[in-house]
């Protein structure tokens, strides 16, 4: 795929030199004497914003001078981290001398890095000079593309994350080599950082570094790359320590940004953060993704802890890079108490906040507020750092009502029981509205309902009673007599000599 | 205990596993021990009088025996019997009577009486005649029965052979019933019959209540050869 990218962008810039001739430019003044190119000045290269969001517009300008002819035109070929090319060949050059292509980035804008693949002047006597991105360092035109919720990334070290070539270039921080990608050295590079390789480094020579942290180190030339592979294959380097282990990457940076947010009902967590997205992160045991930059975004993952919180990044060697967040020395920790994140609650609710501006249905309120009414609302805090939290939740004081069945009240037949809210059990076992019991024996039908209110009721399903008729059976006896009942498997009688009194059971008979 | 009274109270069950699940109790019903309720039986004993029995009630101590003449009229009682069949004279002949009879048990010095007996209806008539079949001559038959108290005739009756269809032979008169208080001067000879053919007899008595002839069942057929 990325050889496939290489050949597209080749045939894109081939295409630049074919609309283009050089002998377009043949009759431009002073043209027989000028056949120096023009010289572009990297130095002045720059891009006005490196992160941008849709509704952005990134400015990338370079000054270019030509001796003799003077500048005709700028090319500019840039290239997104998954292979689409951009380009702008600019005319005119600005008051300030520079030539500025000003790039509007919109929804549509693929998001992630971009690069300068090459950047190409052009003298009016058709002179070109040509600079490339695997031969020179273009990395302060790079601006990244960002999705509108994405955080900024503020760490300053470089990764890369896909097989890239690098021709001459300097990186000013420490350089980290995503797992399964190959950096292959074809230039002069300085690194004046430490690289630590989680995929693999190919140094043809001239690379220049601290240390290099990676698991194992090859001398030589080797197509078998795993991660942790260093692989020197010749030229000079200048690399002040290598330092070989099964776990070879001993910290990744992970920086939170702004407030950590905790919705105290609900016990989730809110957090941003930044780091480099080279290791599998999770907060409090719950895997975490990355946005295109490296930051995330947690808004509802349980805090397994109430007094601390743990981000662990598990790095391709199996590494956990561990950082511990303890609650009580969290300087930018917001808590919100009375009201979680769809909460349902069946009581007044009283909202605390510590910080920010906090809205219940638009209304601002202060801290402390009572909510009593019944019905759904939604609490939002506005923090100073831009942050906007939203808590929808539910007062339901009301009890769930069931129908079909009465308590206390016994019953001969089949009854089907309804209820409007929440989930019932019948005994015990979860019971579904619109079910009939039949089962013959006491029941307890609970239901309980998103808020907590329950209702509980008992019922029977019992034989029908019998009608009975009584007779003498002579000077010492009576006889008691009954139509059959069709549930019954037998018949208890029992008689007393006052209605109230205590009365003798007959043995069972059916 | 006899005339206590006593609740009963009934409630149904269903075996659910090892459980019974009871119904409701029925309604709580009265029942208060009494004697058994006699059933009667009533027969004519004679042409002025009946006789009623009954079996045995258990724990009964004795029976009240009363009739009338209307089912639904008064009753006259006759004094209290501990047998378990009674008499019922002076009566008049043909003439319905009502009888029925319940049982009682004393308890202390109360009489605790059981229901009364279905009502049955008796009528005096006169009792059934007990004949005598004999052979006179090779042509006549005697034929003789017991008196009967209060009849005023007798009536014999005659088939031959096997037909069942009777000639009735002649009316008794009153001569016969004065007779009848020597008692075994009652009979009749049937002469100028059939050497060596059988004969067979029957008699009913017959009492004259006004002009109407009141009747005893026949008798038993009995069969005679001159």
């Amino acid at each position: 795929m990325k050889q496939l990218n290489s050949i597209v962008r080749i045939f894109f810039f081939v295409m630049f030199l074919l609309v283009f001739p050089l002998s377009s430019f043949s009759v431009k003044v002073n043209a027989e004497s000028d056949i120096i190119g023009p010289k572009v000045d990297l130095t002045t290269l720059s891009v006005s914003k490196y992160e941008v969001y849709p509704g952005d517009t990134v400015t990338v300008k370079v000054k270019a001078t030509d001796d003799k002819s003077g500048i005709k035109d700028i090319y500019f070929l840039y290239e997104s981290s998954y292979g689409l090319l951009l380009s702008r060949t600019v005319s005119t050059v600005g008051s300030d001398g520079y030539y500025s292509w000003s790039i509007p980035i919109t929804s549509s804008t693929q998001d992630g890095v971009w690069s300068l693949y090459a950047i190409t002047a052009t003298d009016n006597a058709g002179n070109r000079s040509s600079i490339y991105s695997s031969s020179q360092d273009l990395s302060k035109s790079e601006f990244n593309v960002l999705n509108i919720n994405t955080p900024r990334n503020n760490i300053t070290d470089k990764w890369i994350l896909t097989n890239t070539t690098w021709g001459d270039r300097t990186i000013s921080s420490d350089l980290y080599i995503g797992p399964n990608a190959i950096l292959t050295i074809n230039g002069t590079v300085t690194v004046k950082g430490n690289i630590y390789v989680l995929g693999a480094l190919v140094s043809y020579g001239n690379l220049s570094t601290s240390s290099i942290y990676g698991r194992n180190f090859i001398y030589g030339y080797t197509n078998t790359f795993y991660n942790g592979t260093v692989n020197f294959r010749g030229g000079t380097n200048m690399i002040t320590s290598l330092i070989a282990s099964n776990q070879p990457i001993p910290y990744i940076p992970i920086n939170v940004i702004g407030n950590i947010v905790i919705d105290w009902d609900m016990n989730l967590l809110y957090i941003q953060g930044e780091t480099i997205p080279i290791a599998d992160l999770s907060i409090d045991g719950v895997p975490v993704a990355y946005f295109a930059n490296g930051t995330f975004i947690v808004k509802d993952i349980k805090l397994n802890n109430s007094s601390e919180i743990t981000i662990n990044m598990t790095d391709v060697f199996g590494k956990i890079h561990s950082k511990i967040l303890r609650l009580d020395n969290i300087e930018n920790l917001v808590r919100i108490t009375g009201v979680g994140k769809n909460g349902n609650y069946n009581s007044d609710r009283t909202i605390i906040f510590n910080k920010g501006i906090g809205k219940l249905d638009g209304t601002v309120v202060t801290s402390g507020f009572m909510v009593s009414k019944e019905g759904s609302y939604l609490f939002t805090l506005e923090l100073t750092d831009g942050k906007l939290f939203e808590i929808p939740f539910v007062i339901d004081k009301t009890k769930p009502l069931i129908t079909g069945v009465i308590n206390g009240t016994s019953y001969n037949t089949s009854k089907t029981i309804t209820f409007n809210d929440g989930t019932g059990k019948l005994d015990g076992v979860a019971f579904t509205s619109g079910s009939t019991v039949s089962i013959f024996g006491s029941h307890t039908l609970a239901v309980t309902d998103a808020a907590g209110n329950s209702t509980t009721i008992q019922f029977s399903i019992i034989p029908s009673n019998p009608v009975i008729t009584v007779f003498s059976l002579g000077y010492n006896s009576l006889k008691a007599t009954w139509a059959a009942i069709s549930s019954a498997t037998g018949y208890e009688v029992s008689y007393s000599t006052s209605q109230t009194g205590t009365y003798i059971v007959l043995p069972l008979t059916t | 205990m006899t005339n206590m009274t006593y609740y009963v109270r009934v409630r149904a069950y269903r075996l659910v596993g090892t459980t019974n699940v009871y119904s409701a109790y029925s309604t709580v019903v009265q029942g208060k021990p009494i004697p058994s309720t006699p059933v009667i039986t009533v027969a004519s004993l004679g042409y002025n009088s009946l006789k009623a029995t009954w079996a045995t009630i258990s724990g009964a101590s004795g029976y009240e025996v009363s009739y009338s003449t209307a089912q639904a009229g008064t009753y006259t009682v006759l004094p209290l019997t501990t047998s378990v069949s009674a008499w019922i004279p002076g009566l008049l002949t043909n003439t319905v009577y009502y009888v029925r009879v319940r049982a009682y048990r004393l308890v202390g010095t109360v009489k605790v009486y059981s229901a009364y007996s279905t009502v049955i209806q008796g009528k005096p008539t006169p009792s059934t005649p007990v004949i005598t079949v004999t052979r006179v001559s090779s042509t006549s038959l005697k034929v003789n029965w017991t008196g009967i108290s209060g009849a005023g005739g007798y009536e014999v009756w005659k088939s031959t052979g096997t037909n069942t269809t009777y000639t009735q032979l002649t009316a008794g008169t009153n001569t016969t019933y004065t007779q009848l208080t020597t008692v075994t001067t009652t009979y009749y000879t049937n002469s100028a019959l059939v050497t060596a053919t059988n004969y067979n007899y029957k008699v009913r008595a017959y009492r004259l209540v006004e002009t109407i002839k009141v009747y005893s069942y026949f008798s038993a057929i009995l069969s005679g050869t001159p």
